[in-house]
């Protein structure tokens, strides 16, 4: 097999062309999904009999969890990538990802925070899951304070890339804390290797949320790079080209 | 097992006891990311339009 398929990667202009298409189909995909799984979640899965309705929240918390860890690993492989194969569009990933990252891990803390209130009596108690969540959104605050204050685009890039790496840490003592430590919050509610502990009924319209999500992150962190690109890319023949046809 | 779990669509709305927790949820939901990808086509279009002005300056 040839290496085509990740030397391509290399190409700004190849991935603007591309993107534009793969952005389409991921936008209407992740819509179609994202109301099928809400509305689902909402109105047709049978209510929790400990919880009540409250419950229904988890149809959002739990996808945008799964995101806000998922994307900061995905940032950390493009860390790897920058690093070992001084690929420019990693570096551009690292950027629109940091942002997204950010937005799904603050919707993930708001959203358990509101779900919390009636189900624990209180938003926020200082356990080990919550506390490392938000750690998760300093570091991504961090990451983008630390573009933010670096003018060199390629230096900006490399100290993210450390600082992401650095932050890698802190994903495996998010996904333990709740079996490291005596948290309030339960343990994981759908795990690869297991059944789950809750009926089909429930669990389906979640796994659709669950897709629906990724592929919005998908389709959003495509549009932020495309952006991104046509930025960074501004003085090259095919930006010129491409903007005084529009 | 696809069956609508209230009674009507006003207990829907209301979702007793738990319907001022669930719904500004998921409106916050709709609001990040249709705001994400708002500031997505601006930014797009601001950089398009950059280019341009550049374009035209040279």
């Amino acid at each position: 097999m040839g290496w085509r398929w990740f030397h391509q990667w290399g190409s700004p202009r190849w991935f603007y062309e591309r993107a534009g298409r793969w952005q389409l189909v991921c936008g209407w995909l992740a819509l179609t999904l994202l109301i099928m799984g809400s509305l689902w979640g909402l109105a047709l899965a049978p209510v929790d009999y400990q919880q009540g309705n409250s419950y229904r929240i988890i149809y959002l918390h739990v996808p945008v969890a799964f995101l806000a860890q998922a994307l900061y690993a995905a940032m950390a492989v493009c860390a790897v990538v920058l690093f070992v194969w001084k690929m420019k569009l990693a570096d551009v990933a690292m950027q629109s990802i940091a942002v997204m990252g950010l937005a799904f891990t603050a919707l993930s803390l708001i959203s358990g925070a509101v779900w919390g209130k009636p189900t624990w009596g209180t938003y926020w108690v200082w356990d080990a899951r919550l506390t490392s969540m938000l750690i998760l959104a300093f570091l991504y605050l961090g990451v983008i304070g630390l573009r933010a204050a670096i003018q060199d685009p390629d230096q900006a890039g490399k100290a993210c890339g450390i600082l992401v790496l650095v932050g890698v840490v802190n994903l495996p003592i998010i996904k333990y804390s709740v079996e490291w430590w005596n948290t309030l919050h339960q343990p994981a509610s759908l795990k690869l290797t297991e059944k789950p502990a809750m009926p089909a009924s429930m669990w389906i319209p979640l796994l659709v949320n669950i897709v629906g999500y990724y592929i919005a992150a998908v389709y959003l962190i495509l549009g932020s790079m495309r952006a991104i690109v046509l930025e960074r890319e501004r003085r090259s023949a095919w930006v010129r080209e491409l903007v005084s046809r529009a | 097992m696809l069956e609508f779990q209230f009674a009507s669509l006003a207990a829907f709305c209301e979702m007793a006891p738990h319907g001022v927790y669930v719904w500004p949820t998921y409106g916050l939901g709709l609001l990040v990311l249709g705001g994400l990808t708002l500031a997505n086509v601006r930014q797009h279009r601001r950089a398009i339009r950059m280019i341009q002005r550049n374009l035209e300056r040279e």
